[in-house]
């Protein structure tokens, strides 16, 4: 930032004074009167015309209270509702204006009015653009926390400008931190500059994936990764800047930082190692939203990746678990969906030594390559597995591209194996034991003795 | 609208309301000659030329002679604000519209644009039944008044000298033909060849430059046809140097390259600064042996701005005279030489303070523009930087410059 001539906080008293004494003069007095009163009436009026007109057409004034997208006949209603009243008090303040020139009376304020007015008015048209053009609700979500307190800061600054010299009211030095004095500039630009400035990011990293591809939008989980990424980025790079230009010390920043490290050290190590953990998780790639993972043994879904934590869903109970990044680095972490989606399952199912085997393995490929489910490539596959003692025992190997449906798969399988085998008479053995019961003579030679059958 | 609104608003409507009448009970007030009480808003401008150390030393006195007007009047407040000259008109112009802006402002009454503010209606005339003129050089008088009336009060004045550097020079040429010899001589001579800047050489051939009812002559006048031929002349000697750009010309004063040169008193403190006291000297302007030289006066006063209200106007034109009273000018004059008094009972002696001797001894054969001729004249002054110079350039005579001259007047 260029240096500037720092002021004293007694500037605020000296620009007081200055505009006391300018409030006391008649000719402003006069001004500021007659357009504090035309605004005032000019709202009345527009609230009077729309109640009418709202009671005479019901249907066309109700866009405002649906969160849909609104009709043609609305457009104009729309019109009607945001520049009635900046229109009316254009209208006014320039009547008064001529009236004022005419008489030769002072008329300033006047031009400075209307050119508030024709701001409020660009700002109104702006806001039925973006509601005419978009979801209600997400457009509210910025017209109040980003479009209104802008404007509002607009406005505020044109008013303070037309009393006294904002620039230098923004150089005011109003305390002093490690012997460098802090002005108002640099507070406001701090305060709003990251406000705007983090909701902006938001805003603009939606515009910027809306305009650049169809194809991101539509993959949600390369959306979130990206915009997580960009928004961080942003937010970065803007605190970086602003800081940057209101000119903080790098040498303060040394001190303060070189002192706290031992505190960060020890008190916040878990928070800066999961901060770290997080941005290398979101650069690495390693998780993406919409994954499904095993962490701590049970099976669940990223929902959300945040710089501190990543929020999971538990499959097994639809629970939210919340875990620190850094967990993903310090455990084993079991990812089903990582370089692709594919599952590998298994069913084993024991047959009677009665049934032909080569019987059997026909009937399970048949019915897993009758289940949707089922990948065709890679083909399912089917395994004598091993004589049992009861059974000969097979697995069958399939593939699913869901994570998810793996056990639905899996009973549907188990139920058509069942029919299958029953239309077949293939008979799924349970194990048997033949008990022999000892009569009271031992005979210790005899090899029959300890042979079950 | 939600009532806490609706509160603000009334109450905002009854706070101006209640100022009005504030201020109408104090206007009455004041006819009663009770003492002076109230706030105000002084700008000053501060003059082109100045270096910081110089402006501040100005800031200084100005708010030093402001401070004892306080002194005086316990009950009153002066708000000062200093304002560089380049931005001096558009904010105060952007101010006074919406009747905001100083109650009062030390402005150069040069600009041009000062008359359209006074048609407009933005500034305040002066009733000169309440106001002691006789206290003012008489001359000084002229320039702030706009079709008859009075707009300004004098503060100060600026004119042109005759500056040498006094480690060369030996001897002062008095008139403009032992300029020419000091020329032929060796002595290097650089005169500001502007329009404007000239016109303190017409006066030295003997020719006026308003009519009686205070038009610009130039017909049956041979003054300004021998001024610009002895222009042409004095152009053709080996040490001659007609300069039209002020910084040129003193930046060659300054290296010492020239050893006389024609300078506005405006440029006394960079001057002084750059040379030192020992170098730089200051004389009148050569004229003829009866005839002096007649530089133009541009004054700088007080204008008073018309939304003030009847109490900030009283405390302005208060302090205005103040400032102007013989103790405050010569104060300003002994820390600030190159401005000149306007207040006649003001005197200096020669001898303590000689630059101030001379400036006030040059601006009595000086010539003042009333702001009715500024603004009648603009396209003559405009006009007549490049008619000068094709008259020096050889692409006219002197005699068609006067008709072309004429002509851009009436």
């Amino acid at each position: 930032m260029a240096k500037t001539l720092i002021l004293d906080a007694s500037y605020f008293w000296e620009e007081f004074l200055k505009i006391s004494i300018i409030l006391q003069r008649p000719a402003v007095q006069i001004q500021l009167l007659a357009i504090a009163i035309s605004i005032i009436l000019m709202w009345l009026i527009s609230r009077w015309v729309w109640r009418r007109f709202s009671q005479r057409f019901p249907q066309v004034s109700a866009f405002c209270q649906k969160d849909t997208r609104i009709y043609w006949q609305q457009y104009g209603a729309a019109l009607l509702y945001y520049l009635l009243t900046p229109l009316l008090c254009l209208i006014m303040v320039n009547l008064l204006q001529i009236i004022f020139v005419a008489q030769g009376w002072f008329a300033g304020y006047f031009q400075d009015s209307i050119k508030l007015l024709w701001i409020y008015c660009v700002y109104r048209i702006f806001l039925i653009s973006l509601y005419s053009s978009f979801s209600r609700s997400s457009v509210q979500d910025y017209h109040h926390r980003f479009f209104a307190p802008l404007f509002c800061l607009i406005i505020i600054s044109q008013i303070i400008d037309l009393f006294t010299n904002l620039d230098s009211l923004l150089q005011v030095s109003v305390i002093r931190l490690f012997g460098e004095p802090i002005t108002l500039e640099s507070i406001l630009v701090v305060i709003g500059g990251l406000y705007f400035w983090i909701i902006g990011c938001s805003l603009f990293e939606k515009i910027l994936i809306y305009l650049f591809s169809l194809e991101i939008r539509q993959n949600k989980r390369a959306y979130q990764a990206i915009s997580l990424i960009l928004r961080y980025f942003l937010i970065g790079l803007g605190t970086v800047i602003i800081f940057g230009y209101v000119g903080v010390s790098a040498t303060a920043v040394a001190a303060i930082t070189g002192g706290l490290s031992v505190g960060i050290g020890f008190g916040l190590k878990e928070v800066i190692s999961n901060f770290v953990s997080g941005i290398w998780l979101l650069f690495e790639g390693a998780l993406k939203p919409d994954d499904i993972i095993s962490i701590e043994n049970e099976m669940s879904q990223v929902k959300k990746l945040g710089v501190r934590a990543t929020t999971v869903q538990v499959i097994k109970d639809n629970s939210e678990k919340i875990i620190p990044n850094q967990s993903f680095f310090t455990q084993d972490v079991t990812t089903f969906t990582g370089s692709n989606n594919l599952v590998c399952r298994s069913i084993i199912v024991g047959t009677s030594y009665e049934d032909n085997p080569e019987k059997v393995i026909e009937l399970l490929l048949e019915i897993a390559q009758r289940n949707q489910a089922i990948l065709k490539v890679p083909n399912p596959m089917v395994f004598a597995l091993d004589f049992g003692e009861s059974s000969i025992d097979f697995e069958l190997k399939f593939w699913i591209n869901d994570p998810l449906i793996g056990k639905q798969v899996s009973s549907h399988l188990i139920c058509e194996i069942w029919q299958a085998f029953k239309d077949n008479n293939i008979e799924i053995p349970y194990p048997q034991r033949d008990l022999h019961i000892r009569n009271g003579f031992q005979d210790p030679v005899s090899p029959s003795s300890n042979c079950a059958t | 609208m939600k009532p806490p609104w609706q509160c603000l608003i009334i109450l905002l409507i009854s706070v101006l309301l209640l100022q009005s009448c504030r201020s109408d009970n104090i206007s009455n007030l004041d006819t009663e000659q009770i003492p002076l009480k109230g706030d105000i808003i002084e700008w000053i401008e501060i003059p082109d030329g100045l270096t910081k150390t110089q402006s501040a030393q100005l800031q200084t006195i100005i708010t030093d002679s402001v401070q004892d007007f306080m002194k005086l009047n316990p009950d009153v407040n002066v708000i000062m604000e200093f304002v560089s000259s380049d931005e001096t008109f558009s904010k105060f112009r952007k101010q006074i519209s919406r009747g905001a802006g100083p109650n009062l402002f030390a402005v150069s009454l040069a600009k041009e644009k000062l008359p359209l503010l006074i048609r407009t209606g933005y500034l305040k005339r002066l009733d000169e039944d309440n106001v002691d003129l006789s206290k003012f050089r008489p001359e000084t008088l002229k320039q702030l008044r706009y079709q008859g009336h009075l707009y300004a009060l004098p503060v100060n004045l600026t004119t042109q000298v005759f500056c040498y550097n006094k480690n060369k020079v030996k001897e002062i040429p008095k008139t403009l033909n032992e300029l020419i010899i000091q020329a032929r001589k060796g002595y290097s001579v650089g005169l500001h060849s502007n329009f404007r800047d000239s016109f303190w050489g017409i006066g030295t051939f003997g020719s006026q430059t308003f009519d009686k009812s205070g038009r610009i002559v130039f017909t049956q006048q041979t003054g300004w046809i021998e001024w610009m031929q002895w222009l042409k002349q004095a152009r053709n000697e080996p040490n001659f140097f007609l300069i039209e750009d002020a910084e040129i010309l003193q930046k060659s004063f300054v290296e010492e390259k020239l050893s006389y040169m024609t300078c506005s008193s405006e440029w006394l403190p960079n001057l002084r600064e750059a040379l030192g006291n020992q170098k730089l000297g200051i004389a009148l302007l050569p004229g003829q042996k009866d005839r002096s030289a007649t530089p133009a006066l541009w004054t700088v006063g007080f204008i008073f701005n018309r939304a003030s209200s009847a109490n900030q106007h009283q405390l302005a034109l208060k302090l205005a005279q103040f400032l102007s009273n013989a103790q405050s000018q010569k104060k300003v004059q002994l820390e600030v030489p190159f401005l000149i008094p306007v207040n006649k009972d003001v005197t200096v002696d020669f001898r303590l303070f000689p630059m101030q001797a001379i400036l006030v001894e040059q601006s009595k054969t000086g010539i003042t523009f009333s702001l009715d001729q500024l603004d009648e004249n603009q396209s003559f002054l405009q006009n007549g930087d490049s008619i000068y110079h094709k008259v020096l350039g050889g692409e006219i005579t002197a005699e068609e410059a006067v008709f072309q001259l004429n002509q851009a007047v009436n």
